[in-house]
């Protein structure tokens, strides 16, 4: 399989990173991702067709079913299930943190607007409606999720235009944006969630307790996750300009992972417990690891 | 102090682990980070521990190059160490020899120096298997008998019976110098200095704090300070007289003139002397005897020799006494060069219409027997005006004589300056045709030139000026201090030039005016003299030339101005002999016989225009050699200081002195020398293999706990893994 093979490489995020438009990185990853899956996901649960009824003045005439009058000489509309059956609000992190990038990856923040873009493409192929909020401290932008699939250019012009902001407060905006979101939905978090986990738990807790389906992408960079770091280095805050800290780091390495890991770890309970669909990422890992955990959540 | 202590200038590395620390801290990169809250919590939680981890391995690397140094240093501790084998510690030892002139006394049929052998080769019996020794012999420049010390103390005994006195002092300054040399060379423990003297005052030079103070700062700065011992070799009291001097009583010495010696003979003993015959030789004539009686306790006695001289040439004059205890310095020799003639240029600005006054000068440079045809004068005089002077070299004329010059044209000052440079004399004496300002200009230039002092001419006084009679020391002058040879009081002024002593330590003024100005004024230039006159030889200015002193005063002057020409003939040990050869000489080489007969080769060098043969070697005393490729000889004497004829012992206060600076004990003889050096053992136990296995269990821990400290890191890893 050679011409997949040659796909998946080009479906690196480093590679992706290389290409300008949202909209060509979004159909890239999803049909990329799409052709290794070797199956449509358009015939399992797409549009859900449930019954034909009679027309009745004031229906969409191109709704009739042309085929049934053919055969029947009647007018039949077809009757969908629903429109859509999901309303996906994807929220993406551009705080400062995100903005930080190994040698040989991509910044946080780029991985996660082209994983926003690839879900939002995914989601309106599907029928489904798909809204972007971008927040830092507090939120930048709100695109209400919306079917049509014209909205796509909206989000992904969001999503470019989407730029570094100041340090996060998870907690607040989740708590915001709970209240704000009125209809039950799936809300997807992209973020590298560093913030303190108690204010973390309690905003995904608030959407839980609004019905909501929570699924999170924890984006780390592979440097956060291994501290690969030798020589004396001076680690200035991205979030807070003046705070710094100079340190051996080979010496506190396992210090450091220890509490990263420790974090990850309640992190990962407590979702566990709120029924909250965790998955890290590192921003070298290709984008299917993330697609196929959205589809697997909205497969549930 | 450990044995080696200047190894211990490294003990500065052991910082090296603490900067390397400091600068990797200084050479941080910086990367913007965003995970800040772990970082923050795992400094928090092992700031402490990383701080105590960090601090150990600094500390543990900082021993690790301590101990090394440290060790190399090879430190030492008193007495023994219970983890240590007792071993006898090792013996450093080196003998200072005496070997200065004073030690060839010999009052008792055995002299000073066989028994300072006798006193070694006791010492040298009661070392043991693997103790060093070199030995250093005192005496003029000190010198090991083997370049460092050795172990097989055998090969000494040979070595020592070929030691044969020096005529130098003993100079224990350097000696003990060399002798901590020779200790540095060895790494045995034990560091002793033995020093078998005379103790001769002369040679210790006690209390000369600033002669001293290198040597004891050697002392001190050495790792172990040696310990000193001083035996004492012959007695205590010692009788000894010396020829003293030699000296001519004029500084050129011509043939068939009478040429006084005056000599001087010293007691340096405590016993009165009497009749001690004097005995005065040349190579050509027949030994001249006369008795003198010494006073005690340094004095000296003077008499002269008068001796004519038939051959020119280098000479030998040698005076003894009846020899003593110390017969090395009962005789001495002296070289004399003399001259069949020296060649004096008279530049004579007198008009030629006064006929008379040059006359004078000329006459009395040159006098004429009138009753003798055949006389000669020593002094050849050519007399010439300063426009028709020849060129000069002192191979051409010994002395320049300008008389009553008006004005020295520049080619001719500097043809003047070249040749009183090169060892030329020069007398000067300005008259009434003299233009100051120009002598000024172009002689004085401002204290650079030849004159001695800048000319001021004095008009005619009312009432003359007589000169002062003094007591003259002056060589030129000597002759004068005895009025009846002539009196200075006689000499009338009635015009001078006034001259002021500049003061520079290059003039002199030799004899004065009533008036307290200069009546003559010396200055050395280069190797040259220079006398000025305050008068010329003008019945204007002076009567001078009518007193009866005139003749030996010019020729004394003459001779004295003349005698630069030569180097000297008679120098102090360690002195270089020169030879000076003529232009027209193509030797390229001279030969040079020491005392002892052995040959020596010397290149001729091009020195200040003149053709220069050196020899430095001269640490032996005795008559040298030195013969040009025309095989004309030159003979020079050299000799010891004076002062080592004085065998006058340290006294008790400057023993005190010594035993204080030094830290040295004086033993009273050889059984108390025994006693205090060899009968008891210093215990000392070096242990510098303890603190090589203290470096080696520091390393291993160093190794172990940053391998721990490592490891840590790399489980926690495994397991997130």
């Amino acid at each position: 399989m050679p011409e997949t093979s040659k796909l998946s490489e080009y479906l690196k995020p480093e590679n992706l990173q290389k290409l300008a438009r949202m909209e060509i990185i979004a159909r890239l990853v999803v049909e990329g991702f799409i052709t290794g899956m070797h199956k449509s996901p358009h015939r399992g649960f797409s549009v859900e067709f449930a019954e034909h009824r009679q027309y009745v003045p004031g229906d969409e005439i191109r709704h009739i079913n042309w085929k049934a009058f053919a055969r029947s000489d009647r007018y039949y509309i077809k009757q969908y299930e629903e429109e859509t059956n999901l309303r996906g609000y994807i929220l993406l992190d551009c705080s400062a943190s995100m903005s930080y990038q190994s040698n040989g990856s991509v910044s946080k923040l780029f991985y996660g607007k082209c994983l926003a873009a690839a879900l939002s493409y995914l989601m309106l192929q599907q029928q489904d409606s798909a809204g972007l909020i971008t927040f830092d401290s507090a939120v930048k932008t709100y695109l209400p999720p919306r079917a049509n699939p014209t909205h796509l250019k909206a989000i992904l012009h969001q999503i470019d235009e989407a730029k570094i902001g100041k340090e996060t407060s998870l907690s607040n905006i989740f708590h915001d944006l709970a209240e704000r979101i009125k209809k039950r939905g799936l809300i997807i978090i992209i973020s590298d969630l560093f913030d303190n986990i108690k204010d973390i738990m309690s905003g995904l807790t608030h959407f839980r307790h609004k019905k909501h389906e929570v699924l999170i992408f924890q984006v780390l960079d592979p440097d956060e996750l291994t501290f690969p770091f030798r020589s004396w280095t001076m680690f200035n805050n991205l979030e807070n300009d003046g705070h710094k800290l100079l340190t051996e780091p080979q010496r506190i390495r396992a210090a450091y992972l220890r509490s990263l890991n420790g974090f990850v770890a309640e992190l990962r309970r407590g979702c566990g417990q709120k029924r909250i669909d965790f998955e890290q990422l590192n921003t070298r890992v290709p984008f299917d690891t993330a697609l196929a955990a959205y589809l697997a959540n909205r497969m549930s | 102090m450990p044995l080696n202590p200047s190894i211990l200038i490294w003990m500065a590395l052991a910082g090296a682990p603490v900067v390397i620390h400091l600068l990797n801290r200084r050479r941080y990169r910086v990367i913007n980070w965003g995970a800040m809250q772990f970082l923050e919590q795992s400094v928090a939680k092992s700031s402490r521990r990383l701080l105590i981890e960090q601090l150990l391995i600094l500390m543990l690397r900082t021993l690790l190059i301590a101990f090394i140094v440290y060790a190399m240093a090879r430190p030492y501790l008193p007495g023994a160490m219970p983890v240590m084998p007792a071993a006898r510690p090792k013996r450093n030892v080196v003998v200072l020899l005496d070997r200065s002139m004073s030690m060839r006394y010999d009052e008792n049929r055995v002299a000073n120096l066989a028994q300072g052998k006798e006193a070694v080769a006791r010492i040298i019996g009661e070392l043991q298997k693997g103790d060093s020794l070199n030995i250093v012999l005192a005496g003029g420049r000190p010198q090991p008998l083997l370049k460092e010390p050795v172990v097989d103390i055998e090969q000494f005994m040979d070595l020592l019976r070929e030691v044969e006195p020096m005529g130098d002092e003993a100079n224990m300054t350097e000696a003990i110098k060399e002798a901590l040399a020779q200790l540095e060379k060895s790494y045995n423990p034990l560091r002793e200095i033995y020093i078998i003297t005379d103790r001769q005052a002369f040679g210790w030079q006690a209390k000369t704090e600033t002669r001293w103070a290198d040597t004891v700062e050697s002392l001190e700065r050495g790792a172990l300070k040696p310990t000193l011992h001083v035996l004492q070799v012959g007695q205590a009291e010692y009788e000894n007289a010396a020829v003293t001097g030699i000296t001519p009583a004029h500084s050129s010495v011509g043939i068939y003139q009478p040429a006084r010696f005056d000599v001087r003979i010293t007691n340096f003993g405590k016993e009165r002397r009497e009749k001690v015959n004097v005995r005065f030789t040349t190579g050509d004539s027949r030994e001249k005897t006369t008795q003198v009686d010494l006073a005690s306790g340094g004095n000296s006695v003077s008499v002269s020799f008068e001796h004519q001289f038939d051959t020119p040439g280098s000479q030998l004059v040698r005076v003894s006494i009846d020899p003593d205890a110390l017969p090395a310095d009962d005789e001495m020799v002296a070289s004399v060069d003399v001259y069949d003639a020296i060649p004096v240029l008279l530049i004579d600005g007198t008009g030629s219409s006064d006929a008379q006054t040059p006359g004078a000068l000329e006459l009395a440079l040159r006098p004429r027997d009138s009753e003798n045809p055949d006389f000669k004068s020593l002094l050849a005089v050519q007399v010439c005006r300063i426009d028709t002077m020849p060129s000069l070299s002192t191979s051409k004329f010994h002395l320049v004589v300008m008389h009553d010059v008006a004005r020295v044209p520049d080619r001719q000052v500097a043809e003047l300056e070249r040749f009183v440079f090169s060892g030329g004399g020069l007398l000067v004496m300005p008259g009434r045709n003299s233009d100051p300002a120009s002598f000024n200009r172009y002689l004085y230039r401002d204290g650079d030139g030849l004159l001695p002092s800048k000319l001021e001419q004095v008009p005619a006084l009312k009432d003359p000026v007589r000169a002062l009679a003094q007591a003259f020391t002056h060589p030129a002058l000597a002759q004068f201090r005895d009025p009846k040879n002539g009196d200075f009081t006689l000499i009338e002024v009635y015009k001078y030039f006034r001259y002021v002593d500049p003061r520079d330590g290059k003039s002199r003024v030799l004899a004065q005016l009533g008036n307290s100005d200069p009546l003559f004024i010396e200055k050395t230039f280069g190797q040259g003299r220079v006398i000025l006159s305050a008068v010329p030889v003008d019945k204007g200015w002076t009567n001078l030339q009518k007193r009866s002193f005139f003749l030996p005063l010019m020729q004394c002057t003459a001779y004295y101005l003349a005698g630069s020409v030569q180097p000297p003939r008679n120098v102090l040990l360690g002195s270089p002999l020169s030879l000076f050869l003529p232009p027209e000489s193509r030797s390229r080489t001279v030969q040079v016989i020491d005392p002892e007969e052995n040959e020596h080769e010397v290149k001729v060098a091009e020195k200040d225009g003149r053709r220069v043969a050196t020899f430095t070697d001269t640490q032996k005393p005795g008559t040298y050699r030195m013969l040009d490729g025309d095989g004309k000889q030159t003979f020079y004497v050299v000799r010891p200081p004076e002062q080592e004829s004085n065998i006058k012992p340290l006294n008790p206060d400057e023993i005190a002195w010594v035993e204080k600076t030094l830290g040295a004990t004086f033993a009273k003889d050889w059984d108390d020398l025994r006693v205090r050096a060899f009968s008891k053992t210093r215990e000392l136990r070096e242990f510098w293999q303890l603190l090589i296995i203290a470096a080696i269990l520091v390393l291993l821990l160093e190794t172990l706990l940053t391998g721990r400290f490592a490891a840590r890191s790399q489980r926690i890893e495994a397991a997130r893994a």
